[in-house]
């Protein structure tokens, strides 16, 4: 077990890789509500797959990834996980992401036994076909609630109408058209293939002892085998132009939802900074201190903010913008390009910028979910923890972020209007 | 934990010292009886409070100052409690032991201001912005149908007794919202400030002393410590249910159900009317959940929530339409299960575990600290102790009597084409 400080913030946070390739991070903050969450390195967009030595790939519907996330807490006999973490008090929920399922409890009472418990929940799958076809139903109303709305709608297709190739772009729910043909083998497969110590990561934050957690997960580890193969997923040659520059759905609204995604290249330059700088350009584009966000205010026809938010594949970097307006959809779409391509920015921001991922890191350790959701955060997205984070944030560069945001291209872009 | 209260010029301080944080919270509670008018002036002078200021002559100004204080959280909000109303500032920020030294003062003075001086230009509110906020208001009004959890809710709240005074529909306060100007808004503002009890309570690593000096310097008017009324409204006569059953282009179907505890006291409202709650549809585990979601797979979720000052609950979900009579008909039979006791003395215990558990990590969150500070003193919540002993004192009998006292009042569903029309 190593013992790692985060730098300038008193923070320390214990690392372990077990045998099976178990990676573990314990960050011991005082708290009494202890979180632990199993992340997966399995998501909907690991939709074809196989092992090392085979030769074909193994295809899989849409969903199948939250179709298993859904079965995961399946009682099983007299072991009842809802029951257990119920009767501790403990809150426990499940989510899946574009490439993760994840699972976790939350509580602060019989830490020892939710945790068995969570392991116990991502190592053995005892599911039939009646538990299944039961959750189908669940999910089928699951996602009926998503597609009656509008901004889902607009999100959804528009993110299809951006990415040709990757299996990126369906929603993580699954098209509704393949819910009924995933069955028992296929998510049995899955379960097969993904959900192994090695594949997964376990982050714990509160007030525990760290080498009495990491005794716990050796124990209970050690009379379980896996089988040892690498799980290869398929690669897509994804292009650079959109698949269709604009869609618009009709729906019985009065407003009128847009969303857009501008696709690039990813930049080459540090993740990291990549990252950060992406969000800065963005805020300082669009967020509060700008006109924008003044004119918007005083604009009846808005009725919600330029929304921002960017995303990253393997090959691209995606920003998306999500707003809704009484009329004129297309005069708001122009201004969003016309700012973007506009090359005043005001710089003169950037330290403001920087105090305030300052005071976010500071307010990250002050809450178990939150500290765990920082590092499993940068563990997905850079393979690692910084623990220099607090000098990464304060070395950024106003010109670097200046010369980074010359390079940038708009002109790949998709747009869909949900209207009446 | 034990707060201190100081009872300063017209206004009551109470803070809770505690290690526990890197943040302070403050609530500003201006409290007093709601009335009928507070329906469209009150949204309208949260959003004006919000959007204008003396101090800042545009609200990238505004944004810029608070970003140098780094970034404190604030908001001008208000909530219904019962028979009150309650508005004013909630504001999170930085400890400057965290930060730099003289921003815990600066911060407060940012804040407050927000709330105390707003821009006032000849006895009235910036028109042309009020003006804007009314038109997004409005506009939101007329198209609620659209957003379907605010239409069902405000749909299912219209028939039920949640206040004191009669409701006005949709259509009224849309024109009653539509007279209002700059100037009566701003007589509405001085007024309730008048007429309200200000309460203040403060929860971080902080210098009582200093922090006394730093808000006394912020109160620019003169607060009186007016009497409120108890926050609890009995419920005393049955109505006949409404059932009010309307289409909609969604695929999924939505179900708001509204029940109603009639005549309970404080214990029933606080402890006995929260365990039938849970019991009924609080979680997972609940009964409904058990059948409607897990054994019958007629929903992905159907939950309870409560108001312990109405004595009302709601259950809410949204499905397929076929499984609208199967739904309803499951959830008859659990109330009468409730009445007769027909479920587990295991659900009882649970709940008073989870609930008692539930302030062992009170010392972990600040609004949690904050909030139950506030509840004592507002509504005369009891301690954390005193909640323990008596959730625990609460039977089955109790929970069986509460349940023969309710009865459903309204039922709204919106009636979607379903999936395979």
């Amino acid at each position: 077990m190593i013992r790692k400080k985060f730098n300038k913030l008193n923070n320390y946070v214990y690392e372990e890789v077990l045998e099976n390739g178990l990676r573990i991070y314990i960050c011991k903050i005082k708290r009494k509500n202890i979180f632990a969450e199993m992340t997966v390195l399995y998501g909907s967009k690991d939709t074809e797959f196989k092992k090392e030595e085979d030769k074909n790939f193994i295809k899989t519907y849409t969903g199948t990834a939250h179709f298993l996330e859904h079965l995961i807490y399946t009682k099983d006999g007299d072991f009842d996980p809802a029951e257990i973490y119920n009767k501790n008090s403990a809150s426990h929920n499940a989510y899946t992401s574009k490439t993760v399922t994840a699972y976790h409890f939350y509580g602060p009472r019989n830490f020892g036994e939710n945790l068995n418990t969570l392991l116990k929940c991502v190592t053995t799958l005892n599911i039939t076909k009646k538990d299944v076809d039961k959750e189908r139903n669940i999910i089928r109303q699951e996602l009926l609630k998503y597609e009656d709305n509008p901004s889902f709608i607009s999100d959804t297709k528009c993110l299809e109408n951006t990415i040709i190739e990757d299996s990126y772009r369906y929603d993580t729910g699954g098209k509704a058209s393949d819910l009924d043909k995933i069955d028992l083998k296929m998510i049995k497969t899955c379960f097969d293939y993904f959900y192994k110590p090695s594949n997964m990561f376990l982050v714990i934050a509160g007030d525990v002892n760290p080498e009495k957690v990491i005794k716990q997960v050796k124990e209970f580890y050690q009379t379980k085998k896996f089988e040892n193969f690498n799980v290869i997923r398929k690669e897509y040659m994804e292009p650079l132009k959109v698949l269709k520059e604009k869609e618009i759905f009709k729906k019985d609204i009065s407003n009128k939802y847009i969303s857009i995604n501008y696709k690039m290249s990813k930049p080459k330059i540090d993740e990291y900074k990549l990252r950060v700088y992406l969000n800065a350009f963005l805020t300082l584009k669009f967020g509060s201190l700008t006109k924008i966000y003044e004119d918007i205010l005083k604009n009846p026809n808005y009725i919600s903010d330029i929304n921002f938010s960017t995303f990253h594949t393997k090959t691209h970097s995606y920003l998306n913008f999500e707003v809704t307006v009484q009329n004129a959809p297309e005069q708001v779409i122009k201004l969003i390009d016309d700012t973007l391509k506009d090359e005043e920015i005001n710089t003169k921001y950037t330290e403001i910028y920087k105090k305030l991922m300052i005071k976010s890191l500071i307010l990250d350790f002050e809450n178990s979910s939150r500290v765990a959701s920082l590092i499993e955060s940068d563990f997905l997205k850079y393979q690692k923890v910084h623990y220099d984070i607090y000098d990464k944030i304060n070395s950024l560069d106003a010109q670097d972020f200046k010369n980074f945001i010359k390079n940038l291209n708009f002109s790949n872009r998709s747009y869909v209007i949900v209207e009446k | 934990m034990k707060y201190q209260n100081y009872e300063t010029e017209g206004y009551n301080l109470h803070i809770l010292k505690t290690k526990n944080f890197k943040q302070i919270k403050i609530y500003v509670d201006l409290i007093t009886e709601e009335k009928q008018n507070f329906k469209y002036n009150i949204p309208l002078l949260a959003s004006i409070l919000s959007r204008t200021n003396s101090k800042y002559k545009t609200i990238g100004d505004k944004y810029l100052a608070s970003y140098e204080l780094y970034a404190p959280s604030y908001k001008i909000g208000y909530q219904s409690s019962g028979t009150l109303q309650i508005f004013g500032l909630a504001l999170t920020f930085l400890n400057e032991k965290y930060t730099e030294k003289g921003m815990n003062e600066k911060t407060i003075e940012f804040a407050f201001n927000i709330l105390f001086n707003p821009k006032i230009k000849n006895d009235s509110f910036d028109e042309e912005i009020l003006e804007v906020i009314k038109k997004e208001d409005i506009h939101g009004m007329e198209t609620i149908k659209e957003q379907r959890r605010s239409y069902i809710s405000r749909k299912l709240f219209e028939n039920m007794p949640v206040t004191r005074f009669p409701k006005l529909s949709l259509n009224e306060t849309i024109e009653k919202e539509k007279e209002v100007t700059g100037k009566s808004l701003y007589k509405f503002y001085k007024n309730f400030l008048k007429n309200s009890r200000l309460e203040i309570f403060v929860t971080g690593d902080i210098d009582e002393n200093q922090i006394k000096d730093i808000i006394q310097k912020q109160i620019t008017y003169k607060p009186v410590l007016n009497k409120l009324p108890s926050p609890y409204i009995t419920q005393n006569k049955v109505e006949p249910l409404k059932i009010i059953k309307e289409k909609i282009s969604d695929k999924q179907s939505m179900l708001a159900i509204g029940l109603v505890a009639q005549n309970l006291s404080f214990f029933e409202s606080n402890y006995v009317l929260r365990m039938y709650s849970s019991i009924l549809g609080g979680d997972s585990s609940s009964l409904l959940n058990k059948e409607v979601r897990e054994e019958k797979s007629l929903c992905y979720s159907i939950t309870t929530g409560r108001d312990d000052f109405t004595g009302i609950i709601r259950i809410s979900s949204a499905f397929d339409k076929n499984n609208y009579d199967e739904i309803m008909s499951v959830v008859k039979n659990k109330m009468e299960d409730m009445k007769n006791g027909n479920f587990s003395d295991t659900y009882i215990d649970d709940f008073k575990r989870s609930y008692i558990t539930s302030f062992d990590d009170t010392e972990d969150f600040i609004t949690t600290c904050t909030n139950d500070m506030e509840g004592e003193i507002i509504y005369g919540d009891d301690s954390n102790k005193d909640k323990i002993k008596k959730i625990k004192k609460v039977t089955k009998e109790d929970i069986m009597n509460l349940a023969k006292k309710v009865y459903m009042r309204a039922i709204v569903f919106l009636e979607g084409e379903g999936q395979n029309d």
